[in-house]
C-alpha cells in the first residue's frame, strides 16, 4: 500500500521534503450522491517525518486539510544518503510508511 | 472513623489530582487530541490552541495563499517566517465546521516552513500561528472562495 510519495530536493544547503499522499480525507459532512448516505469521516490523524531516525515534524491535522494531501518541509542542510520516513496514522487506525534517501 | 474517612477522601483527592497532573504534563503535545479538531467556534478552536498563552499579530510570518481560490476543496498555502524559536505552527481557517486545520510540531532541524493544501468552507480569515515558547504570533489573511459560478 504505497500510498506516499517522497521527493526531496537540495536548495540553497538545505534541503526540501515534499510528499504527497493519496487518502480520501473525508470530513463525515458530504453525501453519496447515489445512496444519499452521508460518507464516513476518513482522515489522517498524524503525520510524521523521521530524519535518519529521529523525529523532526509532526504534524496534528482534521479533515480540513485536502483530499489527496500534499506537505513541504524544509530541512536545515542535509546531504545525500540521508533517510527520509514519513509515515501517517488515520482515524480508522489505518497506517503506512514509507522510506526515501535523499540524492 | 469520622477522622480516618475524611482522611482517606482527603489524600484520595490529592493524590488523583498529582495523578492527573502528572499524567498530563507528561502527554506529548504532539499527541492527536479530539478536542482540538471537534467542530468548534473559532473562538473556542484559538482558545484551546493558544493554551494561554498571548497572541501577537506581527509581520514577520509570511501566508502565502492565493486571495482568491477558484475551489475551495484545494487551496495551496505555504507559511514561512523569521522568527527564532518557532516549535509549532497552526493554521486556522475562521469559518470552517473544525477551524483548526493542522498543527505541525517542527523540530529545530527544520526551517520554519510548512506547505499544505487546504479545504475551504467559504470565503474566511485564514490564520497562520506561530508559536514560540511564551508568546504565539499570528498573521491573518482573506481568502474569496468563487465556487459556484460569480458568488463570492
Amino acid at each position: 500500500m504505497a500510498s506516499i510519495k517522497i521527493r526531496t530536493k537540495r536548495l540553497d544547503g538545505n534541503t526540501q521534503i515534499r510528499t504527497l499522499i493519496s487518502h480520501p480525507m473525508e470530513h463525515g459532512r458530504n453525501k453519496d450522491k447515489t445512496t444519499n448516505q452521508l460518507i464516513p469521516a476518513h482522515f489522517i490523524q498524524v503525520l510524521t517525518v523521521k530524519h535518519n531516525d529521529k523525529t523532526i515534524a509532526t504534524c496534528n491535522m482534521g479533515a480540513g486539510i485536502s483530499k489527496d494531501p500534499y506537505f513541504a518541509f524544509l530541512l536545515k542542510g542535509g546531504k545525500p544518503e540521508d533517510v527520509i520516513i514519513i509515515d501517517w496514522v488515520d482515524n480508522l487506525g489505518n497506517k503506512d510508511s514509507e522510506q526515501h534517501t535523499v540524492t | 472513623m469520622k477522622v480516618n474517612r475524611r482522611k482517606f477522601i482527603k489524600t484520595t483527592i490529592v493524590l488523583t489530582t498529582a495523578g492527573m497532573t502528572l499524567f498530563h504534563s507528561s502527554t506529548p503535545s504532539a499527541q492527536w487530541n479530539a478536542a482540538d479538531f471537534a467542530p468548534n467556534p473559532f473562538d473556542k478552536a484559538m482558545k484551546q490552541l493558544l493554551n494561554g498563552k498571548p497572541i501577537v499579530e506581527t509581520d514577520k510570518i509570511d501566508l502565502n495563499i492565493p486571495e482568491i481560490a477558484e475551489n475551495g476543496a484545494l487551496v495551496p498555502v505555504s507559511v514561512t517566517s523569521s522568527l527564532k524559536g518557532i516549535q509549532n505552527i497552526a493554521i486556522v481557517v475562521e469559518q470552517n465546521p473544525v477551524p483548526l486545520t493542522i498543527q505541525a510540531e517542527l523540530m529545530p532541524e527544520l526551517e520554519p516552513f510548512i506547505s499544505a493544501r487546504l479545504k475551504l468552507a467559504s470565503t474566511s480569515f485564514v490564520y497562520a500561528i506561530a508559536e514560540t515558547e511564551k508568546i504565539c504570533y499570528s498573521v491573518k489573511k482573506k481568502v474569496k472562495v468563487t465556487i459556484g459560478g460569480c458568488g463570492g
